[in-house]
C-alpha cells in the first residue's frame, strides 16, 4: 500500500515516457489486481506479476507516452493471464481460492462490509466462463473501451459486446445467489 | 464499427465494481519481494551477476546509458564467443573463469526451433499490442542465417536489451526447480521460451525443462527433450546436468 502514491501518480497517462521504476511503483497494485480478477490463482499471483513486469520492461520502448498508460498495462497483464491459463489449463477453478475469509456467514461487523462486498464480487466473477469474465473485468472494472477489448482479445466487436452482456447477466445472478446464501447461513 | 457504448451497469453491480476498482491492497511483503526480484530491471545491469556497474535508472536518460553499457558488454561477449565456437571444448575452461561469457556462448549455440515452438506461435500472443517489439522485428530467421557479419549486430542489440530481462524471467524457473516444483518449472521455461524466442539463456531454460520433466517422472519426455538438447548444444555448458537428469 505504501508504494502506490497519489492519484496523480496512479494515472500517469501523460507526455514523457515513464521509467520502468515509476511504472512499477505506481502500478504494482493495478497489475496485481488485474491479474487476480482475470483468474490468476493467488498462489501464482506473485510470479505472474513478476512476469508481467518483465514484459513491461521489455516492451517499454513500444509504449506511446501520448496515450494513457493504464490500458497498455492492462493489455500486457491480460496476455500474461491468458497465457497463464493456457499453460496451467486452469479454467473455472481459478477463483476457488478467493474465499477463505468468507467461509461461513458474513460478520455483522460493519467494518468488514466493504471487504465482504469485494469478496462477493470475486466469488461471483469466479462463476463466469473465462470469456465473459474477461469482458466484464476489462470493461466494467478496468474501463477499457469495447473496441480495444475486442482487439486485445481477438474477437469481433459484436462478440465482445455479447460476452459483456451475458457476463453481466451471469454476474448479477451469481452475486444475487451468493448474497442470499450468505444471508441464510 | 459504431456500436453504442454498453448500457450502464445495474446499480447493485455498480456498487460492487466501484469498490473493487478502488482496491490497492497487496499481501504483506509482496511489493518488497517483487522489488527484490525485479531489481536487475530497475538498476539496469548493475545487480546482474555479470554487470560492471550502473546507477539506479530513475530517468529515461539513465536508461539509455544503461542500454549502451549493456550493448558494449554484450559486444565483448560476442567477440569472445566467436573464438569460443572455434576452439570448441577448450572454451569451457574460459567459461568457468568468466561466467558471463557462458551466457553468450549459449546464445550462439542455439539451433532454431530447438524447443519445438514455432516462431509465429511465439510471436502471436504479444503481437496485437500497440506496436511490434523492435527486438523481434528482424525476424526469426536472422539468427539462423549463418552469416555472423550481418546477424551479430542485430543479435547484439537485442541481447543488450533483453539480457537483464531474461535473467529475471528465468529466475522463476530456477527457483521452481530448486524447490522441486516441476510443473511450475516447466510452465516457467515454456513461458520463457515464448517471451524470449531468441533468448540468450535458452540452453539453461531447456536444461531446466529436462530436469523438471525427469523429476516429474515424465521420463520419455525428458529423454526426448534431452536428445534434442544434445543436438542443439553438443558442447553445452548444461550438457552434464542434462545427461545426469536423462541419461
Amino acid at each position: 500500500v505504501e508504494l502506490h502514491g497519489s492519484a496523480a501518480e496512479r494515472d500517469p497517462g501523460v507526455r514523457a515516457r515513464p521509467s520502468f521504476r515509476a511504472i512499477f511503483d505506481a502500478e504494482l497494485a493495478t497489475v496485481w489486481h488485474v491479474l487476480r480478477r482475470l483468474g490468476v490463482h493467488s498462489r501464482d499471483l506473485e510470479d505472474q506479476v513478476h512476469e508481467t513486469f518483465v514484459i513491461v520492461h521489455r516492451k517499454l520502448g513500444d509504449y506511446d507516452p501520448g496515450r494513457p498508460l493504464r490500458p497498455w498495462l492492462v493489455g500486457i497483464a491480460y496476455r500474461c493471464a491468458a497465457d497463464y491459463r493456457k499453460l496451467t489449463r486452469h479454467t473455472r477453478e481459478l477463483f476457488a481460492d478467493v474465499g477463505d475469509p468468507v467461509d461461513g456467514a458474513p460478520s455483522a461487523d460493519d467494518q468488514l462490509a466493504d471487504g465482504e462486498r469485494r469478496m462477493l464480487l470475486h466469488r461471483a466473477l469466479a462463476t463466469l466462463v473465462p470469456e465473459q469474465r474477461e469482458a466484464v473485468v476489462l470493461h466494467d472494472i478496468e474501463e477499457l473501451a469495447m473496441p480495444d477489448i475486442a482487439a486485445l482479445v481477438g474477437v469481433p466487436l459484436a462478440t465482445a459486446y455479447s460476452r459483456l452482456r451475458l457476463g453481466r447477466a451471469e454476474l448479477g445472478k451469481a452475486a444475487h445467489r451468493l448474497r442470499l446464501r450468505e444471508e441464510k447461513s | 464499427m459504431s456500436l453504442p457504448p454498453p448500457e450502464p451497469l445495474d446499480p447493485a453491480l455498480e456498487k460492487l465494481v466501484a469498490e473493487e476498482q478502488r482496491a490497492q491492497d497487496l499481501p504483506s511483503g509482496a511489493s518488497e519481494r517483487l522489488q527484490a526480484r525485479l531489481a536487475p530491471l530497475f538498476a539496469g545491469p548493475a545487480s546482474a551477476p555479470t554487470a560492471p556497474q550502473a546507477p539506479s535508472a530513475s530517468a529515461a536518460g539513465t536508461k539509455a546509458i544503461a542500454t549502451a553499457t549493456r550493448a558494449l558488454r554484450v559486444a565483448k561477449y560476442v567477440a569472445v564467443l566467436v573464438v569460443g565456437s572455434v576452439l570448441g571444448a577448450g572454451v569451457q575452461a574460459a567459461f568457468t573463469r568468466a561466467p558471463p561469457v557462458a551466457i553468450v556462448y549459449v546464445d550462439r549455440a542455439v539451433v532454431p526451433s530447438a524447443s519445438g515452438v514455432s516462431p509465429s506461435a511465439i510471436a502471436a500472443p504479444w503481437a496485437s499490442s500497440s506496436a511490434p517489439a523492435p527486438v523481434v522485428a528482424p525476424g526469426p530467421t536472422a539468427r539462423s542465417a549463418g552469416a555472423p557479419a550481418t546477424t551479430v549486430p542485430l543479435a547484439t542489440e537485442a541481447a543488450a536489451r533483453d539480457l537483464a530481462a531474461e535473467q529475471v524471467g528465468l529466475e522463476i524457473a530456477r527457483a521452481a526447480l530448486a524447490r522441486g516444483d516441476s510443473s511450475a518449472a516447466l510452465a516457467a521455461t515454456d513461458r520463457y521460451a515464448r517471451s524470449f524466442p531468441r533468448g540468450q539463456l535458452r540452453e539453461e531454460a531447456d536444461a531446466i525443462a529436462v530436469q523438471a520433466l525427469a523429476r516429474a517422472g515424465r521420463l520419455d519426455e525428458a529423454r526426448a527433450r534431452a536428445a534434442q538438447f544434445r543436438r542443439s548444444y553438443p558442447h553445452g555448458l548444461f550438457r552434464a546436468v542434462v545427461d545426469q537428469a536423462a541419461p
